[in-house]
């Protein structure tokens, strides 16, 4: 049952990443791309709303079109989730290593070193993530790429969550008798961290992966949903559900609100499905199902 | 008297007590102001209850944690203040055998990788044959190197334990306590083996124990622990037949007489 609901995540996930990552081959195959404008299959009499039922869906434009430009909807979200899938994954993986450096050098070494860092640690968790977010993405130069921007401020508030779960399970498996042993026989300290210690967390890195991945995809969907994210040029899917919103309010077909909405939710819950999954596979306690 | 081949002299472990808003609490003095020397090929046993100091003493002596006063000379070197490459000598000739054989062997690894570990550790070449003759020294078979620690017995863990303990070939092991976790029908088994391979390779031992009955058959000389200090020490017959110390004496009899009858007894029912 439980691992049941965890292979439909997992399943769930594989085919939205697959979709995102073939998209150039997907559009390709449906006949359309994404920068195209049909501005005949947009009624401009009725506020720019596609012409048919349901946003303009047939056989040629599978999602429908988008209102008032009537770009291809189906080519918008395949780029879209392409856009979304590579700065979550870069930002989770870049965090993941940094919490792990962290949290084990943290948990390992111990003294004044950890005391240190595990007040930083504390301070960035309390720290207004979301509010820092978007007051720097507004200060930061444009001719960076906006992508890239979302990407590196996710990562560098994300590591936390990872840097304290690592902490914990390195100070518990350093009080394991093997590391002793193997300090005994002389080994070196990276060693002990590589060979020794980071072997037994890949059960937890498992888990931290496959949970931050949604989580960040939710805050970087949410940051261009508040327009402070990935600029409007680029096909993402926070942009296009927090346009669509505005159509929707306005009286558009509910489809152009629908179909990334779906998208967006089979990432996060396939992910959450299929890391909660793990996390009971692996009987790792993390900080929410601690309490 | 030959020179020691270990030589503790006037160690002293305290531990700081946690500072807390409303002041530190009390400092633990693990150990004070112990002296004891083990001369190569020589058995000690280090005997006292549960809290008297051994496994601190032992961890100071093995360089895993720092003494607070007093040195560690190990074959006349003065150890206390070394580290890292400085410590190379010592991580090769001194080994340990830890007392818990499911957290003393990494879980992740194959018994060759742990056996290899050490050898690596000091450049000691580390082929197929090497890890035969280790792993058959200790009883086990070389098809065992390819399985992970949960595939043994606890005893069989323990072999496996005193088999990463010699792969450096060291002059001198100490066991911590190293059959207090076992079912009480393989202890025997497992101290003979420690005796055995001492008086094959002219090991010295120093073997930790809470239990004198353990370490009769084995040590040639007993050191006694309470509270921290050494409140006896002196050749093995010497202790059992006329213990100076109260301590030692009530430690003495603690130690079960041998019933005939008690292994016929039924056992207590499961839960
Ligand atoms: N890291 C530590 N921090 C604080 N106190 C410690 C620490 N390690 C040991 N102690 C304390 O030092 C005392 C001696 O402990 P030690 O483990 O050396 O005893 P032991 O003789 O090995 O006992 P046992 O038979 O239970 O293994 C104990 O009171 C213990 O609580
Ligand atoms: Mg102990």
């Amino acid at each position: 049952m439980r691992s049941g609901a965890g292979r439909a995540g997992a399943v769930a996930l594989l085919l939205v990443m697959i979709a995102g990552f073939c998209a150039p081959l997907l559009t390709a195959l449906e006949g359309q791309n994404p920068s195209d404008f049909n501005g005949d299959l947009v009624d401009g009499n009725n506020g720019g709303n596609p012409y048919g039922s349901f946003g303009g869906v047939n056989g040629s434009h599978w999602f429908g079109v988008e209102p008032g430009t009537g770009r291809d909807l189906f080519a918008l979200v395949v780029y879209g989730l392409r856009t979304t899938i590579l700065i979550a994954l870069a930002a989770t993986v870049v965090s993941v290593i940094i919490g792990t450096a962290v949290g084990m050098s943290m948990g390992y070494l111990g003294g004044w070193f950890e005391t240190v860092l595990g007040r930083f640690v504390d301070f960035m968790f309390g720290f207004p993530t979301l509010l820092f977010l978007i007051a720097l993405q507004l200060i930061v130069p444009s001719d960076i790429p906006k992508p890239v921007v979302l990407a590196v401020v996710l990562a560098a508030f994300g590591w936390v969550g990872t840097a304290r779960l690592i902490h914990t399970q390195t100070r518990q498996l350093a009080a394991r008798e093997f590391i002793d042993a193997a300090r005994a026989s002389g080994t070196p300290l990276r060693r002990v961290l590589v060979g020794e210690l980071l072997p037994n967390l890949i059960g937890t890195l498992a888990v931290v992966v496959a949970l931050s991945f949604p989580a960040t995809v939710a805050v970087s969907a949410g940051l261009s949903f508040l327009g402070v994210g990935i600029g409007a040029d680029t096909p993402d899917l926070g942009v296009l559900i927090g346009s669509s919103i505005t159509w929707t309010y306005t009286g558009a077909d509910a489809g152009y609100l629908i179909f990334p909405s779906i998208v967006l939710l089979l990432i996060v819950l396939g992910a959450t499905l299929l890391g909660d999954a793990l996390r009971d596979a692996f009987d790792v306690r993390t900080e929410e199902n601690a309490r | 008297m030959p020179e020691p081949l270990l030589s503790l002299q006037h160690v002293s472990k305290t531990f700081r007590g946690r500072a807390t808003p409303f002041g530190s609490s009390e400092a633990k003095h693990a150990v004070q102001d112990v002296s004891l020397d083990i001369a190569p090929g020589e058995t000690v046993a280090l005997v006292g209850e549960s809290g008297s100091g051994k496994s601190t003493l032992s961890r100071v002596a093995l360089r895993l944690t720092d003494a607070t006063a007093g040195r560690v000379l190990f074959d006349g070197t003065d150890v206390t203040q070394l580290r890292g490459r400085g410590l190379r000598a010592l991580r090769r000739e001194l080994s340990v055998v830890f007392q818990d054989p499911y957290t003393s062997l990494n879980p992740r690894q194959t018994v060759a990788r742990i056996l290899t570990g050490p050898l690596r550790n000091h450049g000691l070449p580390r082929d197929q044959k090497v890890l035969d003759e280790l792993i058959t020294s200790v009883g086990l078979e070389p098809e065992h190197l390819n399985r992970y620690p949960h595939q043994f017995s606890g005893g069989q863990r323990q072999r496996i334990g005193i088999a990463r303990a010699l792969a450096t070939q060291p002059r001198m092991i100490i066991a911590d306590e190293p059959v207090s976790a076992l079912d009480v029908s393989i202890r025997a088994q497992i101290l003979n083996l420690l005796g055995d391979l001492r008086d094959e390779r002219g090991l010295a031992l120093l073997v930790v124990s809470h239990d004198l009955a353990v370490v009769r058959g084995i040590a040639d000389r007993v050191a006694v622990m309470q509270d921290g200090r050494l409140v006896e020490s002196g050749p093995v017959e010497q202790i059992y037949a006329d213990p100076k110390d109260p301590y030692t004496r009530s430690l003495l009899d603690a130690v079960p007489v041998p019933d005939p009858h008690r292994r016929s007894r039924p056992l207590p029912p499961t839960e």
